[in-house]
């Protein structure tokens, strides 16, 4: 009996020990902080903003500083996997956007160097440069949809529905719409604009995925600004040729600005710096141009109304959706229109180009990359610290803000 | 009929299922021993098992025995993943593993008798959803030992025993293929090492099904010797020697769509785009110039072999009858992992192919304790606890045997039904520590490191054994 007793307590004994659950053996969890499960695993989905092209390409060193890094940093969850580009890119950075010289010797626009060999078991940055409201849900070649080289490169034939998805997350932020709106303005041709009604369907799917997925999410509204109180350095009003014209900033090259881009018309008028340095360059050679702001190459106050409106369209579709699934909703326009008014006037937005200035010389002002369209790293970490905010005050969370 | 028979038997002793000893070390070789967490090598049962337990133990039996039986396994058992915290299942199916003993005492002092077991196999089977099936989801590893053995009564208190172990191997190893692992050729015009992966294509892309199969028959030897210090004390050791098998077989490989399609046009190299639409497959399978033709070139059937050892064991351990009945009974035991389990090389026709797993094993030990009580002439009770550690070091618990240190605890009984014929029962449950492991092998052979362990590994089983023995 007393051999029987001694078995008995050292099995129970045994098997205690043997039954400790080892929770420990998994890796850091549940971000330490209030609500920090829902930022578990954060998502993001849109377009080059989203993705982090700045001046013009694209490249890991650009990738690191976009904006859903930052945010992803300070949420501390699961590891946030973006589609790391090799150096120098595809297509590679402008050095200098004004002589074409790109990140790497003898990178050209045609230039593109494949992801990294470090494949992550998931993609928690799934946006793609170019990609419209339709893209998030169908790829090429399907008529309508904006594929190209970095759809393959970052989804490898699935489309950011899917990868999203498949990545498991729990957070999820979605900024489209933008190239719905402002590809045509870059074509100068109103009729390549989204309609609303379509954009809504096409959002929609993209939010009832997320949904299925039982992730909580935070939706960004479509804008660098409030248009046409603020327009992206890309394009400059055509009074701001005219008021250089009449101070004769210009001279002694024979370059003239009609009169119809006077203000308060030529406040409307929006002038692409290609198109506008590219008379200036040509005055220089010593042939006369004109900038007639009237021209078709011209924005025309017409269209930007209709931009206008439509931005407005977009973004109460955008906001309606949010409320509806109680989700969070941000609007980042108040904040690009705030940066005009930063002193010294100009310096965040130009509204000429320095042709003169190297990248590094900011060229567009310091909001923006050199592309005058595409964020800067400094606006891109603005960007994170609003999109912080907005979701801690949406869901009550304490995410740390995102420093510096 | 017979023949069928003993074909059955072979063919399910080497369905082991991932089992019960170190690294795929198997040690449930008889019902009775079973009961007693495998102790016996100084006190091996009178069921015939001693051929596997200790060869020593046939001298001094009386008459012949026939022993057959059969452990049932329901293994338990998953990966669960770091990020998504989600629990994958093995898919072992409930296995049954028959057991045969025959021995016979030719003379009072000389024991002769031929056994069937495999001491080494394993067997794990995983869903295809798991991420592992890129190491392997169907996995088996088969070590049949066919035993014949003679034991001498050397003296009244020794008695020395061996065998001559003719051994039937089988290795199978199903498993898909990623292509976001998969190197791109560099006919392309790409840098050598590129992979599908650098194209977009996403980590758990299966692209082909791989079938590697091989078999080898090889020849080892297994020693034994017993010792009765006294009427109370017996000690005994065994010596079972490694077995090498240089296994030769075949691969063949089966296209797995992608149902992948290239959004737009893709520049690949200087001269070469892909155009949008191309169906991933086709571009795989197709030939030169419009597909890389991989399932006419690279991934053809083809031979493939590779060497794999069976580690030595070395046993020892002593037998105490205590009064009314009480026996117990302690074993350690060592397996030589380290030497022989550590670099495996599977070795392809086209040399592209070829893999190293670095398995590097180590040497383990294991430690059981049992008690034993004869109740009367009818009944006898025991049961026993073992513990054992896992031969894979942190950096190589995979899905193809994600084994570890393991706390295991048994009990069983044996009825005398007749005269001449008994009963045995036992049964054992084990829980294996959870571990962190991995689910993929490191990319172009490199060497692996816990840096790639990506979740944890957990274990259990419960085994019942049966068997009946006739003596004659």
């Amino acid at each position: 009996m007393t051999h029987a007793r001694v078995l008995l307590a050292a099995g129970v004994s045994l098997a205690l020990a043997a039954a400790c659950h080892q929770d420990e053996l998994f890796s850091p969890r549940v971000p330490p902080y209030a609500g920090g499960a829902m930022f578990q695993r954060y998502v993001s989905m849109g377009n080059s903003f989203t993705m982090g092209i700045q001046s013009g390409g694209i490249n890991d060193s650009t990738q690191r500083v976009a904006y859903p890094v930052l945010v992803a940093g300070a949420m501390s969850g699961d590891p946030f996997y973006y589609p790391s580009l090799t150096i120098p890119g595809c297509p590679p950075p402008y050095t200098n956007i004004f002589t074409g010289a790109r990140v790497g010797t003898g990178s050209t626009g045609t230039t593109c160097l494949f992801r990294s060999p470090s494949i992550p078991p998931y993609l928690s940055n799934v946006a793609v440069s170019g990609a419209w409201a339709i893209d998030l849900s169908t790829n090429g070649p399907i008529p309508g949809t904006h594929s190209n080289a970095l759809t393959q490169l970052v989804l490898g034939g699935r489309t950011q529905l899917q990868a999203m998805m498949a990545a498991r997350p729990t957070f999820v932020s979605v900024w489209i719409g933008d190239n719905d709106l402002v590809q045509a303005a870059f074509a100068n041709d109103t009729t390549l604009l989204t309609d609303t009604t379509t954009f809504k369907a096409q959002y929609r799917q993209v939010l009832d995925s997320i949904q299925a997925v039982g992730a909580q999410a935070l939706l960004i509204g479509v804008g660098e600004g409030t248009l046409p109180t603020t327009i992206p350095p890309f394009f400059s009003r055509g009074s701001t040729y005219y008021l250089l014209f009449i101070s004769g900033a210009f001279a002694p090259a024979p370059f003239t600005v009609l009169g119809n881009c006077a203000p308060p018309r030529g406040d409307t008028v929006g002038v692409a710096f290609p198109y506008g340095l590219g008379l200036i360059g040509t005055a220089k050679t010593g042939t006369p141009t004109t900038l007639d702001c009237t021209a078709p190459q011209t924005v025309q106050p017409a269209s930007f109304r209709k931009y206008a409106r439509t931005q407005v369209a977009y973004n109460a579709i955008i906001q309606t959706e949010a409320t509806a699934r109680g989700w969070a909703y941000l609007s980042l326009n108040a904040m690009f229109d705030s940066l005009q008014t930063v002193p010294p006037a100009g310096s965040q937005i130009a509204p000429f180009p320095n042709a003169n200035a190297a990248c590094s010389g900011s060229p567009f002002g310091l909001a923006f990359s050199c592309d005058g369209f595409h964020m800067s790293t400094a606006t891109h970490r603005l960007i994170a610290k609003k999109i912080v905010q907005a979701i801690n005050a949406k869901y009550g969370s304490a995410i740390p803000a995102v420093v510096p | 009929m017979r023949r069928y028979a003993l074909s059955a038997l072979w063919l399910s002793c080497g369905l082991p299922a991932l089992l019960t000893a170190q690294g795929f070390g198997i040690y449930e070789q008889g019902t009775c021993s079973m009961g007693r967490a495998g102790t016996g090598v100084a006190a091996p049962c009178a069921d015939g098992s001693a051929m596997f337990f200790n060869p020593a133990g046939l001298a001094g039996l009386k008459g012949g025995h026939a022993t057959i039986g059969v452990t049932l396994l329901n293994v338990d058992g998953g990966f669960t993943g770091d990020l998504a915290r989600q629990t994958t299942d093995l898919d072992d199916p409930l296995l049954a593993i028959p057991q045969a003993y025959v021995s016979y005492a030719a003379t009072p002092k000389l024991g002769v008798g031929v056994g069937l077991f495999a001491p080494y196999g394993l067997e794990t089977r995983w869903p295809l959803s798991f991420d592992g099936r890129f190491a392997g989801y169907k996995n088996i590893l088969r070590s049949v030992y066919i035993q014949p053995t003679v034991a001498y009564q050397v003296t009244p208190w020794l008695a020395l025993g061996g065998g001559l172990d003719i051994v039937l191997g089988k290795v199978e190893l199903n498993q898909r293929l990623d292509l976001a692992d998969a190197p791109v050729p560099t006919s392309l015009g790409v840098p050598a090492g590129t992979v599908f992966g650098q194209f977009g294509i996403a980590p758990g892309t299966d692209f082909a099904d791989t079938h590697l199969e091989a078999t080898k028959t090889t020849v080892t030897a297994h020693w034994g010797g017993l010792i009765k210090v006294n009427d109370k004390l017996s000690i005994g050791g065994r010596y079972l020697m490694h077995a090498k098998f240089d296994y030769s077989g075949n691969a063949t490989f089966t296209q797995v769509p992608t149902n992948l399609i290239v959004p737009a046009d893709i520049p690949v190299a200087p001269g070469l785009t892909i155009p949008a639409g191309t169906p991933v497959d086709l571009f795989l399978s197709l030939p030169a110039p419009n597909g890389l033709n991989l399932f006419n070139g690279v991934l053809v059937p083809q031979t493939v072999s590779t060497t794999i050892t069976n580690p030595e064991q070395v046993v020892f351990g002593l037998a105490y009858q205590l009064e009314k009945g009480w026996t117990v009974f302690g074993d350690y035991q060592f397996t030589r992992w380290g030497k022989r389990f550590y670099v495996v090389n599977i070795n392809f026709a086209n040399p592209l192919l070829n893999r190293v797993l670095y398995e590097r094993y180590q040497n383990t030990n294991g430690f059981r304790v049992a008690a034993e009580w004869v109740k009367d002439a009818k009944w006898t009770l025991r049961g026993g606890y073992l513990y054992h550690q896992g031969a894979a070091p942190d950096e190589t618990v995979t899905p193809l045997l994600p084994e570890g240190n393991r706390n295991e605890f048994t009990g069983g009984l044996t009825v005398k039904l007749a005269s001449n014929l008994t009963g045995d029962f036992a049964f054992q449950y084990i829980k294996q520590n959870d571990r962190r492991g991995r689910t993929r092998e490191a990319l172009f052979n490199q060497v692996p490191t816990t840096g790639l362990n990506t979740g944890v590994y957990n274990f259990h089983a419960e085994l019942f054994g049966l068997s009946l023995s006739y003596a004659f």
